[in-house]
C-alpha cells in the first residue's frame, strides 16, 4: 500500500479541489470555464470504442495505445 | 490596480492571525484570517481575478488548508474562488454564518482520508486470457494485420472491462463495506482513470486516523494480488462540506 501524509500527487489534489468544497458560484464563474474543461478531461470515462481500445491497450494487447 | 481577495477556506477561529507567506499566482502573498465572531475566512490579497489550475497554485491552495488543519477545523472552498473585496467576504461570512458554524462544529475533530484502488495489469491480463484466450496469438495476428486493430482491440477491451466491472462488484464492494464500518461517513467518487477501481473518501475521527490507516493496510493485504491501494490523509474534508452559500442580490 502506498501512503501519503497529506498532499499526494497533483492528480489527487486536482481531483479534490476543482469541484469539491464550498462553491461560491457568483465569484467563481470566470475561472470555472477553464476548470470545468480540465476537470472533464481528467475524468471522461465513457463506454465507447475509444475506451475499449484503451482497455485493450492497458492489458498489453495494443502497445501503441498505452 | 484593483485588489481581489483569494479564498482558501473557512476555519473555526475568530482570531485575526497570519499563516505566513505563500506563492499565489506570480507573487508571494500573505495568508491571513478575516474573522467574524467565532469563525474566519482564510484569504490572500491578489491582483488576479482568474486562477487557472496550474500545479503551483493548486498545491498552494492545498498546502494552505493542510497547514490550517493542524490547529483548526477547516471547511475547504473550491479552488479559484476570488472575491471583489474584503467587504464581499464579510458579507459572505455574515449571510452564511449559521450554516458555516454548524458545518464546522459537525466536522470538529474529524479528518478526511482518501483511498484509491488500482487493478494490477498482470492479474487482469491473466483473467482476460482465461476468458478470451490466446492474447499472445491475437497480438501476433495484430502485428501481421494492423488493419484488424479495431476488431481485435474491441473484443479484448470489452472482455477487460467486463473483468474490471466484475471485480468492482465483488472484491471492491467487500473491501469498501469493511472500511465503511470503521468510518463515520463515506463518499464514493467516479474513478479518474481506467486503471482505478475505487475512488473513495472517508470521514474519521482525527485520533482514530492512524487506526483506520492500519485497517486499510491489513485489508489491502487480502487483495494484494488483484489490486493496489493508495492512501492519502489526513486531508481537509473536501468531500464532507455541506454548505450551500447564498449571497445577497445586488
Amino acid at each position: 500500500m502506498k501512503t501519503a501524509l497529506g498532499t499526494t500527487s497533483l492528480a489527487d489534489v486536482l481531483d479534490r479541489i476543482l469541484d469539491k468544497g464550498i462553491v461560491i458560484d457568483a465569484w467563481a464563474k470566470v475561472s470555472l470555464v477553464g476548470i470545468e474543461i480540465l476537470a472533464v478531461e481528467a475524468r471522461v470515462v465513457v463506454a465507447s470504442v475509444a475506451t475499449w481500445i484503451e482497455y485493450a491497450g492497458a492489458v498489453g494487447l495494443l502497445e501503441t495505445v498505452t | 490596480m484593483s485588489t481581489f481577495i483569494y479564498l482558501y477556506g473557512v476555519i473555526d477561529s475568530g482570531l485575526p492571525q497570519s499563516l505566513g507567506s505563500v506563492k499565489l499566482g506570480s507573487l508571494p502573498r500573505e495568508v491571513r484570517t478575516l474573522p467574524l465572531e467565532e469563525i474566519a475566512a482564510l484569504v490572500s490579497e491578489t491582483d488576479e481575478q482568474n486562477f487557472l489550475p496550474t500545479p503551483d497554485d493548486v498545491l498552494t491552495h492545498e498546502k494552505v488548508l493542510e497547514t490550517a488543519m493542524a490547529e483548526h477545523t477547516v471547511l475547504p472552498i473550491r479552488f479559484g474562488t476570488v472575491a471583489g473585496s474584503l467587504e464581499d467576504v464579510q458579507v459572505f461570512l455574515k449571510e452564511n454564518y449559521r450554516e458555516l458554524a454548524a458545518n464546522l462544529s459537525q466536522l470538529r475533530g474529524k479528518v478526511e482520508v482518501g483511498v484509491k484502488a488500482f487493478w494490477h495489469k498482470e492479474a487482469v491480463r491473466q483473467e482476460v486470457e482465461r476468458e478470451v484466450g490466446q492474447l499472445a496469438r491475437l497480438k501476433q495476428e495484430l502485428r501481421q494485420a494492423p488493419g484488424r486493430q479495431q476488431e481485435i482491440g474491441l473484443a479484448v477491451g470489452q472482455a477487460t472491462e467486463a473483468v474490471i466491472e466484475r471485480w468492482k462488484e465483488t472484491h471492491v464492494q467487500s473491501f469498501l463495506a469493511t472500511l465503511q464500518e470503521y468510518s463515520l461517513k463515506t463518499k464514493i467518487n467516479p474513478p479518474i482513470s481506467i486503471h482505478m477501481l475505487l475512488n473513495a473518501s472517508f470521514l474519521v475521527e482525527r485520533d482514530q486516523e492512524p487506526g483506520f490507516r492500519c485497517r486499510v493496510l491489513e485489508l489491502s493485504q487480502v487483495y494484494t494480488k488483484k489490486f493496489g491501494i493508495k492512501y492519502a490523509g489526513p486531508l481537509p474534508p473536501y468531500n464532507f462540506v455541506d454548505v450551500r452559500p447564498v449571497l445577497p442580490q445586488r
